[in-house]
């Protein structure tokens, strides 16, 4: 359990059985009265913020996180991911893994967030490289201006890229902007 | 600046660096600080200098004092010595006293940006009159100290300081801001209810003035002191530390308000509780509930209360924290902003 002088921005806690992570606290002391905390924290489940206040002296619920490496394998109606160590499997729906989704190549090394044992959410390498599946043909030479046309890559994601592009090479995408950074030889 | 200047900065410690960053707040702290003693001066008011280590720092149970050696304490407030002051120049004849001091006060385990462990507090007493002589002070000194910081006096952290001060009692203010009759919840279960109405949580070991504050911190007191500064009067009667309660047969209370600005609890004032029986014993349950806590129990203050004893005039008294003033009027973010050394761990 944590004491209410425990909470602070970044610590994860529970409430009700949700894992959350603490986005601010704020210390708040009327003239007669005992101590609280205020709090707005972010569910880890649903990304929803919420608002909690806690008196001092309250006990708050710690909160059983295990973050484990593991490899991506295929998506259907759920994302599939394996730990290549224990060849365990585990599934997270589209809503928990989000807009990166569509950066998730065959064999990706990812890093699964288990709450309770339970799968939760994922990241991503800041980088990952993929390959140009379709776009239209290279302006050759046109490395100056800043028009961009979009390119769809290996794992059905469309990003724009710069007219000098070609199909069938590879790009560096940043996976927390979802932005092409650059070209790179394979 | 020499060019040296800057070399000689960044040699400087982080915390000495900020403070010469901060030298424009420091240059108008000194100003309004004078121009708040000048007012009080030429109203009359006597500036007295009490003791920061003592015996009795204030018992309030949710106060924790720093010791000061065997049996000594430093103040959270310097009210029990300049009431004792207040007592005595009323004993010596003359005009009914009135009194003020500049003091640094401590309190331990107070964190976040709107708080310091030793912050100045500016107290005054009036005898022979009551709250209603303290609002009037207060409507007069603000815009005065804002006008002195070279602030704009009808834009204080966005509330305008020249319109009259909103007039509310806690129980219109629950009324009107979280639909609750304070009245109809004397009882914990009936208050737990309404709070468990509103979507908030609540903790087995939670008291009522537990569940009031649950309400409070997340209804009422984000709408106080916005366009207006607000006099919030009239607390639970459970909350009256040194004032003299009202018993109302409906709802008795607290003869007390505390002021607010910016949104920022700014001032504490109490109807002066001057009934020594009564005293002794809200001091003896203070101690109580402190022993009963596990905290640290100071002993009583017997010259105050034999000073009671000897006949306190009746009195308004009023505490102002002076930091967060300051903050409030340049719109800083914490009370943090307007000091020369804020608190580190290491210094």
């Amino acid at each position: 359990m944590y004491e209410t002088s425990d909470l602070r921005k970044g610590l994860k806690v529970e409430i009700d059985g949700e894992p959350y992570v603490i986005v601010e606290a704020q210390f708040v002391k009327p003239g007669k009265g005992n101590a609280f905390t205020r709090c707005k924290l972010k569910s880890l489940v649903t990304g929803l913020v919420i608002d909690r206040t806690w008196r001092s002296g309250e006990k708050i619920d710690r909160c059983n996180l295990e973050e484990r490496k593991m490899e991506f394998l295929y998506a259907d109606d759920q994302y599939h991911f394996m730990d290549t160590t224990t060849y365990e499997q585990v599934a997270l729906s589209p809503d928990q893994v989000g807009d990166v989704g569509q950066f998730l190549s065959e064999n990706l090394e990812v890093s699964v967030l288990l709450h309770n044992g339970k799968p939760i959410s994922i990241d991503l390498p800041n980088f990952v490289e993929l390959q140009i599946v379709e776009t239209e043909p290279g302006v050759k030479g046109d490395t100056k201006s800043s028009t961009t046309k979009p390119a769809k890559l290996s794992t059905g994601a469309v990003v724009q890229v710069p007219l000098f592009v070609d199909q069938g090479e590879w790009i560096r995408i940043d996976t927390r902007t979802g932005q092409y950074v650059e070209r790179v030889k394979k | 600046m020499t060019a040296e200047g800057g070399d000689r900065r960044a040699g400087l410690p982080a915390r000495l660096r900020a403070l010469g960053e901060r030298r424009r707040v420091l240059a108008t702290r000194a100003r309004v600080l004078a121009a708040l003693r000048a007012f009080f001066d030429e109203c009359g008011f006597l500036h007295v200098e009490t003791p920061v280590r003592v015996v009795c720092p204030g018992l309030e149970p949710h106060l924790v004092p720093f010791p000061a050696g065997e049996g000594r304490w430093l103040i959270t407030s310097p009210e029990l010595h300049l009431k004792k002051a207040l007592v005595a120049l009323a004993a010596a004849g003359d005009a009914p006293p009135r009194i003020y001091e500049v003091a640094r006060v401590f309190r331990d385990d107070e964190g976040g940006p709107w708080h310091l462990p030793e912050f100045t507090m500016i107290e005054w007493y009036r005898a022979e009159e009551g709250l209603e002589a303290l609002v009037r002070d207060l409507e007069e000194l603000l815009p005065l100290l804002a006008e002195a910081a070279g602030a704009d006096p009808r834009n204080a952290s966005g509330t305008d300081l020249t319109l009259p001060f909103e007039r509310l009692t806690v129980r219109e203010a629950f009324a009107r801001h979280a639909g609750i009759d304070l009245a109809a919840c004397r009882e914990r279960e009936a208050l737990a209810a309404e709070v468990r109405r509103l979507g908030l949580p609540v903790d087995p070991a939670d008291t009522w003035d537990d569940l009031f504050f649950r309400v409070f911190l997340d209804r009422v007191e984000p709408r106080l002191g916005r366009e207006r500064a607000t006099i919030l009067a009239e607390y639970p009667a459970s909350q009256a530390a040194l004032a003299r309660v009202r018993e109302d047969p409906d709802f008795p209370v607290a003869l007390r308000f505390e002021l607010y600005a910016g949104g920022v609890e700014l001032a504490n004032a109490f109807d002066e509780l001057t009934d020594p029986a009564e005293q002794r014993r809200r001091h003896e349950a203070d101690r109580a509930a402190r022993r009963a806590a596990g905290l640290a129990v100071p002993d009583l203050d017997e010259e105050f209360l034999a000073a009671l004893e000897a006949g306190m005039p009746p009195a308004a008294g009023i505490a102002l924290g002076f930091d967060r003033l300051l903050a409030v009027l340049l719109g800083l973010p914490g009370a943090r902003a307007t000091v020369a050394f804020p608190p580190d761990d290491r210094a």
